[in-house]
């Protein structure tokens, strides 16, 4: 056995209700042996041989950071473009500031792409709401030569000058004819979008850019102050490829956090159905490691994504009249939930608006009447729109909740004027209710959705503070600690971890996140602003390098 | 000269796979090369099987049949490339889709023009699922994005479908033709567009109970600002328009239609009405009366979603 470290700090938060405070926890061999005072650890010391670590005494301990919902892939498409955002976005190499006019994002574009580099230059963030209409002839302007790739902040749109034009060959005359392509103003969206990517592909997906996002990804997930991130939705792209990935970048020495993955079963199905995926699922954890792991979760899908207007809204539906889309059919959705539902699986499903949780709320009940399940972890991924007789049923049939709230932070006030009008919009992510019908909730980013920053994430959650400055559905305030609960013990216990890592008592991993300052000193509206010194991971400090 | 392109939509379990089986197999002697979305449920007489590789079944007819991949825009460009082209190609829309998002994609590909998108509706379950609370609108909107409907299953309804039927045209102007007629290859791959307007129906065929026809050629470009203006007035009592004004493309679905530019051609266009609903003579005439042109953008058949 090792020698035991004990870590004094100012405070500790365990995030245990019977025993939440200290000063000093001992650990051994990456477990937690016990927190309390040095004084309360006596029997552990005077029987072992140990060391009194006070590099943390002035600081905060808290239980590891969980992301239970983010997309390792996805953002590792989108790390090695250049970030130019309506909103500011902390990255662990640099500080992104708000960029909120047309001509401040031209001249932004215009400055990181003359670095004197001649391969094609990819930003992502590009908001029409704040940048106006960029468009192939304004980036020629600044652009003459460089071939310059716009990609929109919600992922589904792309606009090209000239040179890229002409450097992916999309100057045809059968790419000008296409009806979601706009070559005159260079833009591609929809099905317009799938022939950029395709030209676009060699390079966005190449194992410099790919490999060099998800080095970025590391990066990302240590600096929000995690030690454990959900990858919601393995195989997305391709399985063998990222989970090949993540075998290289993640599943190393250095790398200061755990995967948990859960397969996304719409991707993953083929013509042969849902049952093979159900065969392949139940496989998985035989890939297992230390840090990269499967359990019993299987990812399924109602509706559309919430950046993009497309998820499925109940009456009066979208002030435009136009609708959403499923990414599953009720048919196909209750047919797999059944699948996996009798298989025992903990089923996560992807609900933006209130019609896709109508319809996941529908099939469970039928689930729950056919073979009623206990401890069952149903979990509403999102939460974006929602009523208040949705949650009380959510309560009556056991899910849960994983919440991107960060929608209300950048989305509400958009949202209230251009897509669903104030009352829906500003009751976002109720959260409040799913509090007083004492549902289990996490926050999640999505990233990269929203920050994978989790004091952030807690910081809307216990503020309601919008891109606007607006406090928007007060009655859906969480307290600060129902919101630090939902990145630490609620998020373990939306990924079925809940035994072993999410809050700080005798026998956990010992991970934990290092805060400068007390977020329950400091209150909702300071949460954001906390500085994170670092992490333990398995009781190990990991610093993190602060960018310049 | 470009492969005609015929997306097949339809809900689940509007008989979208019973259809694929017949023109895969019914003696129509064209070439089709179908792509579908679950090649598990086709399911062809072996003796008409030539080969079969797990990906592709090639049958003794001429006819192939394909899994739709994910990367179905490279799919559609190699097939648009072979040496021995398909003489049509036919996709089945999946039953969540939007078949005019997947007609989209018939644009943007050299060698692929887009003819036709077809729905196929189911007779006994169409009211149910109209008003059902979850995907009501989503199957209207595949109705109201075809340019023809196909009613199934009429034969288990106990009106043959009329109630069916009368549903469906207070959705889309599309004309119907009950799936079960014999024949059902030739109408969808339509006869070649003729040079005067057809005038009273044989009786040869369904189809001709059901449409009038309009060729219009002309040596000179149609002016298209004044076009578009002429489109207008007859759109909504036009099932289908195509051809080219000389300077554009014309397409033209239910009410909707896209007009783009494109390489100069004779001008030649093709104008489908539901017999005694569009006034095709008056539109012959207005049509001799054009002269002169200037650009439009595309416009037209969008799907009811949209991007932020």
């Amino acid at each position: 056995m090792s020698e035991i470290r004990v870590y004094t700090a100012k405070a500790i938060h365990t995030m245990e209700p019977s025993h939440a405070f200290g000063t000093a926890i001992a650990v051994r061999d990456g477990e937690i042996l016990e927190v309390g005072t040095l004084d309360s650890l006596a029997p552990w010391l005077e029987r072992h041989r140990h060391q009194i670590d006070r590099q943390f005494e002035d600081k905060v301990i808290m239980p590891g950071f969980i992301d239970p919902h983010l997309h390792p892939s996805m953002a590792a498409v989108i790390l090695p473009m250049h970030f130019i955002t309506a909103l500011e976005w902390q990255l662990p190499w640099q500080h992104v500031p708000a960029t909120t006019s047309h001509e401040d994002y031209l001249a932004r574009l215009q400055k990181l792409a003359s670095d004197g580099d001649e391969a094609p230059f990819f930003t992502w963030g590009y908001h029409r709401n704040w940048h106006g209409d960029v468009t192939r002839h304004a980036l020629d302007q600044i652009c003459p030569n460089r071939p310059v790739i716009v990609w929109h902040r919600s992922f589904h749109e792309v606009i090209m000058n000239s040179a890229a034009i002409e450097h992916f060959n999309l100057n045809t005359n059968a790419i000008a004819g296409h009806p979601q392509v706009k070559l005159d103003v260079g833009l591609f969206y929809e099905n317009g979008l799938r022939i950029a990517i395709n030209a676009l592909n060699p390079i966005i997906m190449s194992p410099e850019k790919f490999g060099l996002g998800m080095q970025r990804l590391k990066q990302v997930a240590h600096f929000g102050g995690h030690t454990l991130v959900g990858d919601m939705g393995i195989g997305i792209f391709n399985f063998d490829m990222e989970w090949q990935a993540a075998k290289n970048f993640f599943d190393t020495p250095d790398t200061p956090f755990r995967v948990h993955y859960t397969p996304n079963a719409l991707a993953l199905v083929d013509d042969e159905g849902f049952e093979k995926v159900l065969r392949f699922a139940n496989g998985l954890t035989e890939l297992n490691s230390d840090k990269l792991f499967f359990t019993d979760h299987v990812k399924l899908f109602t509706d559309g994504a919430f950046f993009s207007q497309l998820m499925m809204v109940g009456p009066p539906g979208y002030l435009d009249g136009h609708d959403g889309e499923w990414l599953m059919v009720p048919e196909t959705f209750e047919a797999a939930a059944r699948l996996f539902w009798h298989a025992g699986y903990k089923i996560h499903v992807h609900c933006t608006g209130d019609l896709g949780l109508e319809l996941a709320l529908d099939v469970l009940q039928k689930l729950q009447d056919e073979k009623p399940r206990f401890n069952h972890r149903f979990t509403i991924e999102h939460f974006g729109l929602s009523t208040p007789e949705q949650v009380e049923r959510m309560a009556r049939l056991g899910a849960i909740a994983s919440a991107n709230v960060y929608y209300l932070h950048e989305l509400s006030a958009v949202y209230a004027r251009h897509a669903l009008g104030p009352e829906r919009a500003y009751h976002m992510a109720r959260l409040g209710s799913l509090a007083r019908h004492h549902i289990p909730f996490a926050l999640h980013s999505d990233y990269t959705m929203a920050p994978a920053q989790p004091l952030n994430s807690a910081w809307v959650a216990a503020r309601r503070q919008n891109a606007e400055g607006e406090i928007v559905g007060e009655s859906e305030l969480v307290s600060v600690e129902q919101a630090l609960r939902a990145i630490t013990i609620d998020a373990a216990y939306v990924l079925g971890l809940e035994n072993e890592i999410g809050s700080l008592r005798a026998g956990k991993r010992a991970d934990f996140t290092v805060l400068e300052d007390d977020p329950f000193q400091v209150g909702a509206a300071g949460l954001k602003d906390i500085d994170i010194w670092g992490t333990v991971f398995a009781g190990t400090p990991h610093k993190i390098d602060k960018p310049a | 000269m470009s492969t005609p392109l015929t997306i097949l939509g339809g809900y689940l379990g509007a008989g979208k796979t019973t259809l694929i089986n017949r023109l895969l197999a019914e003696p129509h002697g064209r070439k089709l090369t179908i792509l579908v979305n679950d090649f598990g449920a086709i399911n062809i007489d072996a003796g008409l099987i030539d080969s079969h590789d797990g990906e592709t079944m090639s049958l003794t007819n001429g006819c192939a049949c394909c899994q739709l991949r994910d990367d179905m825009i490279e799919q559609l460009s190699q097939l648009a490339r072979q040496k021995t082209k398909p003489e049509h190609i036919i996709i089945e829309a999946s039953g969540a889709g939007e078949p005019a998002r997947l007609a989209y994609l018939g644009y943007g590909i050299d060698g692929l023009q887009l003819e036709s998108v077809l729905v196929a509706v189911d007779a006994s379950t169409v009211a149910q699922k109209c008003s059902d609370k979850f995907v009501g609108k989503l199957v209207q909107r595949q109705m109201a994005q075809a340019d023809m409907i196909l009613l199934t299953k009429a034969d288990s309804t106990e009106d043959d479908g009329a109630k069916a039927g009368q549903m469906i045209d207070q959705i889309t102007v599309a004309p119907r033709l009950n799936a079960h007629h014999q024949g059902l290859a030739e109408i969808i791959f339509e006869r070649p567009p003729q040079h005067h307007r057809l005038a009273a129906a044989d009786g040869a065929t369904p189809a001709d109970d059901l449409f009038e026809q309009l060729s219009f050629t002309s040596d000179s470009s149609l002016p298209v600002a004044a076009f578009e203006a002429l489109l207008a007035e007859h759109a909504d009592k036009l099932a289908r328009a195509k051809g080219h004004t000389g300077t554009h493309r014309l397409q033209l679905v239910g009410a909707k239609y896209t007009l783009v530019a494109a390489e100069k051609r004779p001008c030649a266009l093709v104008f489908i009405a539901i017999k005694g609903q569009g006034d095709l003579q008056k539109l012959e005439m207005a049509l001799l009366a054009l002269t002169a042109e200037k650009m439009v953008g595309p416009a037209g058949l969008e799907p009811a979603t949209k991007p932020l």
